[in-house]
This record gives structure tokens, C-alpha cells and sequence, in this order.
């Protein structure tokens, strides 16, 4: 309901601007997807074994007003499935383009985490029904605060390079089952996209002091503290840590042939979030307006050797209480995906995927998911 | 007489060859002095450059979609489907980079648009060129 009235709040300044300067724009896009794991009581991102259209299905509204003097206000609204359709202001900030080259904005931003982290919820712009989720799974994707936005040709090349800082409070990580608050302060990093003609390459590193507040965790730390284990606890809690995010990726695009690969690795270090390495690789390959593809992708979380030597050193209840927290944020997963996107239309493409993930540390949690529905930009 | 036969026949010559190729000629203003190699064109129609060689600004100016002149410059010079392309400017449009560039209807239009500054770009059917604008490229 706040958000509502946020996002009502936020319409109407737009319009009192539109009506001022009459020069704004309205786009928009949906993903209408459906789908169902073909295991009896298997779930997987968001799906069972009968048929929903919830988890993939998003439709967004953007408005761009052109106000004079280089200056803009972008909005963007979001409802999701995912989020019982509740309208959500994904981004809202201003933009003041300094010269043709460099643009500031501030406000609601994107972080950009990822190659496709710009138009992650515009799915007509890749040819996956969803980026690879193990690696572009993370807590939070935008941030209060500025960016500055700086686009150059070198040579044959064209540079786009993008530093920020702000901060997210409102992000929540779920701890088996349960979700929790989490903060990212003090946010400060930049990435750099490079490309010349069929090849795009990417880097990006970020930083920020991270809390995560979760009744399950704080009274497991809480225990090992008053067991007189201190040490451990501190290094287990997420208590404004500093996290690290470290991205590389490639994209390429080359008579028909696309290639794709991203590697990224969280850090938590001396917390239970642990060493976060993730990466994807996939190819896809352009028959006229079908586009078949196949995807891998895998997490796997590494408990840092400090941790490692503090539990080593602790007696068995109190190793075993640590080994549990630890246990509730590690991950060894992977998956394959098969898919085929067809452009039927100038605006909207049908696509449908088959993903099978293995969930290696527990083998109950396996699932094979179907997932099928149309993209559409307007 | 012979005269005429021939001119007719220079003429028809000139359709068939415009109609079998439908070469589509990158257009600036005529006194215009601006110059861009083919890999300069493909970069200034996705707008990754913003200026001409010489730093004259660039303002570029697509045919309608669905035009057989667009689809022919996206499928030569940008090396694209007609869907890539959209995909190209939803990713800079939804994520507040840039918008895509204005359409206009014909080449009478697009002439018109790009006769109006030296650094206004446009694409139409080779066949529509005439004195009003001066060709930087063939496809």
C-alpha cells in the first residue's frame, strides 16, 4: 500500500511536469510466461507440479519526461506475479546529460551488476525466458543514490563506463524460510563494457557494508557468543560487513552465432555468506527468426579458511551450531537449460525453455521445469 | 525518335537494375561535408558515435519499420533482423541510455529531414536520390 501511494505520488509529479512541458514518453513491456515442474511435488523458482503463470510473468510502464535544459525524469513501474502483481516503483530518478557524453542520474537507480542487469525485466531484449539464475540471483539490483554515466569511442571501440554509490535498505534474504532484512551501506563501484563490432566484453567491481537481520541467525551467533566463543560469532554474523561483487563477462554476436558467459563472485568474508563464485556459459544460434540455445550454469559456495580453522578449533555442539548456520547459505547447484526464442512478431517473441537443475548437496531438491509465454516491448 | 527509343530503353535499364538490387544509399544534406566509412555508418545508426569524423554532430534518421528500405539497410549495413534491432533500442531505452532514433515515412520525407542540417543522416532507396543530398555509401 505505501508503495502504491508511492508510485501515485510519483505519477502524478510527472504529470503536473507533463502538463508544464508537454514532452514526455510512454514505453512499455510484459513477459507472460507459464509453466510447471515435471517431478510429482517438485518446486522450483517459484513453480510446482500444477500449472502457474506467476513467477515469470511481469508487465512495466515507462515514462520519460524531457524537461528543458538537458534534464529528464525517468520512471519506470513494475507490477510482478512474483509479487502478487503489487505496483512497485522499480526506478524513479533524474537525469542532468552534462555533455554528449556523460550523463548523471539520481535518484532510484540500477546497479549494474551484470551484462544484462540494464533490461533485466526486458525479456524481448535477450533470448532466455530468464538470465541465468544461479549467477544473477543476488539480494538487490537497485540502489538510492547517483551514478554517473560516461560513453566514449577509443579507436575502433566503444567504451561505456558507469561508477555509483548510494545504498539499499530495502532488500530481504530468505534463511531457511525465513525472510530477512538486509542493508547494503556505504555502496561505492563502477563497471566498465567494452565492444566492437560483434564482441562485447564487461567488468565490474563493487563494495558496500552489508547487515542482514535474521531472528534464526542472530540467536545461533548469540549461543556460540555466550558459549564463550566470541570469535566465531563475530565471523559468522553478517553485521556491517564488508562484501565485496566482482563480475567479468562476454557477449558475443557473430553471423548468427551468439555466445554468452558471465563469471561473478560475492564475498562476505568472516560471515556466514561466505565465498559466492558463480558462472554461466550458453550458446545460441539465429535460423531466421528462431533462435535455439543452450545454457549451464552452477554456484558453489566456499566456506574461508579463517571460518574453517575457528570451527576446527571449537568443541562439537559449537562446531555443529556454526556448521548449521552455514549450511543454511551454502550452495552447490547447477543447471542445463534448453530453449528456443521465435520473433513472430516486429514486438513480441515466443519462447520456451526446458531447465533441469541438480542441486548437488541434496539430491531431493532436484527439479525439471517447463516454462513457456511470449516477450513483448509497446 | 531514336532518341526517345533510347531513353526509354536507359530508363527501363534503370528500373530493372533498381528493382533487382534495391540499393539503399546513406543520405547527408548536399553542401554537406561530412564523410563516414561503412564501419562509421553501422556506429552511427545504433548510435554508439555521435559525431562524424570531422565533429560535426550527428542526428540520425531511420525509414518507418517495416519498410523494405529499412529492412534492407538493417540486414546490410547494420548486419541485423528487423527484431534485433528492436531488441537493440529496448535495452538502451529501458534502461534510460538512449531512445531510438525518429522514423519518418518516405524518402521524399527523409530528403527533406536531412537537406535541413550538415550533420542529419539518413537511408533511402537508391532510385530516390537526387540533388538535394549527397550519398556517403552504397549497400
Amino acid at each position: 500500500m505505501k508503495r502504491l501511494k508511492l508510485c501515485g505520488a510519483v505519477t502524478a509529479g510527472l504529470l503536473i511536469s507533463a502538463s508544464a512541458n508537454a514532452d514526455i514518453r510512454f514505453n512499455g513491456f510484459a513477459s507472460l510466461f507459464g509453466g510447471f515442474t515435471t517431478g510429482s511435488g517438485d518446486q522450483l523458482l517459484g513453480y510446482d507440479d500444477s500449472f502457474s503463470a506467476d513467477p515469470d510473468t511481469l508487465v512495466g510502464l515507462q515514462a520519460v519526461a524531457d524537461l528543458e535544459d538537458k534534464l529528464s525524469v525517468t520512471v519506470q513501474l513494475t507490477a510482478r506475479g512474483a509479487e502478487d502483481y503489487e505496483v512497485d516503483l522499480e526506478w524513479g530518478y533524474l537525469s542532468y546529460q552534462l555533455t554528449d557524453q556523460v550523463r548523471i542520474n539520481a535518484g532510484r537507480i540500477r546497479v549494474p551488476f551484470f551484462n544484462r542487469s540494464d533490461f533485466l525485466d526486458v525479456g524481448y531484449a535477450y533470448y532466455w525466458v530468464r538470465p541465468p539464475e544461479l549467477v544473477y540471483n543476488v539480494s538487490f539490483s537497485n540502489l538510492t543514490g547517483a551514478s554517473i554515466l560516461y560513453n566514449f569511442p577509443a579507436g575502433n571501440w566503444d567504451i561505456t563506463a558507469q561508477v555509483l554509490a548510494g545504498r539499499n535498505s530495502t532488500a530481504t534474504i530468505n534463511v531457511a524460510g525465513q525472510d530477512s532484512d538486509f542493508e547494503a551501506e556505504n555502496f561505492i563501484g563502477g563497471s566498465v563494457e567494452f565492444n566492437r563490432d560483434w564482441f562485447t566484453g564487461r567488468l565490474g567491481y563493487f563494495r558496500a557494508n552489508v547487515s542482514l537481520d535474521s531472528d534464526l541467525v542472530n540467536g545461533g551467533t548469540g549461543n556460540i557468543s555466550n558459549a564463550g566463543f566470541e570469535l566465531l560469532a563475530d565471523n559468522l554474523a553478517i553485521d556491517n560487513d564488508t562484501g565485496t561483487f566482482i563480475h567479468a563477462g562476454i557477449s558475443i554476436d557473430k553471423n548468427d552465432f551468439l555466445f554468452n558467459a558471465e563469471w561473478r563472485l560475492i564475498e562476505v568474508e568472516e560471515s556466514i555468506l561466505q565465498e559466492r563464485p558463480a558462472w554461466y556459459a550458453s550458446i545460441g544460434y539465429r535460423i531466421g527468426a528462431w533462435t535455439p540455445n543452450i545454457t549451464y550454469e552452477e554456484i558453489e559456495t566456499e566456506v574461508p579458511g579463517t571460518i574453517q580453522n575457528l570451527i576446527a578449533g571449537a568443541p562439537p555442539p559449537i562446531a555443529g551450531g556454526a556448521n548449521a548456520l552455514l549450511g543454511g547459505l551454502s550452495a552447490d547447484e547447477s543447471a542445463v537449460s534448453i530453449g528456443v526464442r521465435y520473433d513472430f512478431h516486429p514486438s513480441a517473441a515466443f519462447k520456451i525453455d526446458y531447465t533441469a537443475f541438480s542441486d548437488n548437496a541434496n539430491e531431493a531438491l532436484d527439479a525439471d521445469l517447463l516454462t513457456f509465454g511470449v516477450d513483448l516491448v509497446f | 525518335m531514336k532518341y526517345a527509343i533510347k531513353t526509354f530503353i536507359a530508363a527501363l535499364c534503370l528500373v530493372a537494375n533498381t528493382q533487382s538490387q534495391a540499393d539503399v544509399a546513406v543520405v547527408v544534406s548536399a553542401d554537406s561535408a561530412v564523410t563516414a566509412s561503412p564501419a562509421e555508418v553501422s556506429r552511427l545508426f545504433l548510435g554508439k558515435l555521435k559525431k562524424f569524423s570531422d565533429g560535426t554532430k550527428a542526428e540520425i534518421v531511420y525509414a518507418k519499420e517495416g519498410s523494405s528500405v529499412r529492412e534492407e539497410f538493417d540486414k546490410k549495413a547494420l548486419k541485423k533482423s528487423p527484431s534485433q534491432i528492436k531488441a537493440y533500442w529496448s535495452k538502451l531505452l529501458f534502461s534510460g541510455k538512449g531512445s531510438p532514433p525518429k522514423e519518418l515515412t518516405s524518402d521524399a520525407e527523409i530528403k527533406a529531414k536531412v537537406a535541413s542540417g550538415s550533420g542529419v543522416v539518413g537511408y533511402i532507396d537508391a532510385a530516390s536520390v537526387d540533388g538535394t543530398v549527397k550519398v556517403l555509401t552504397t549497400y
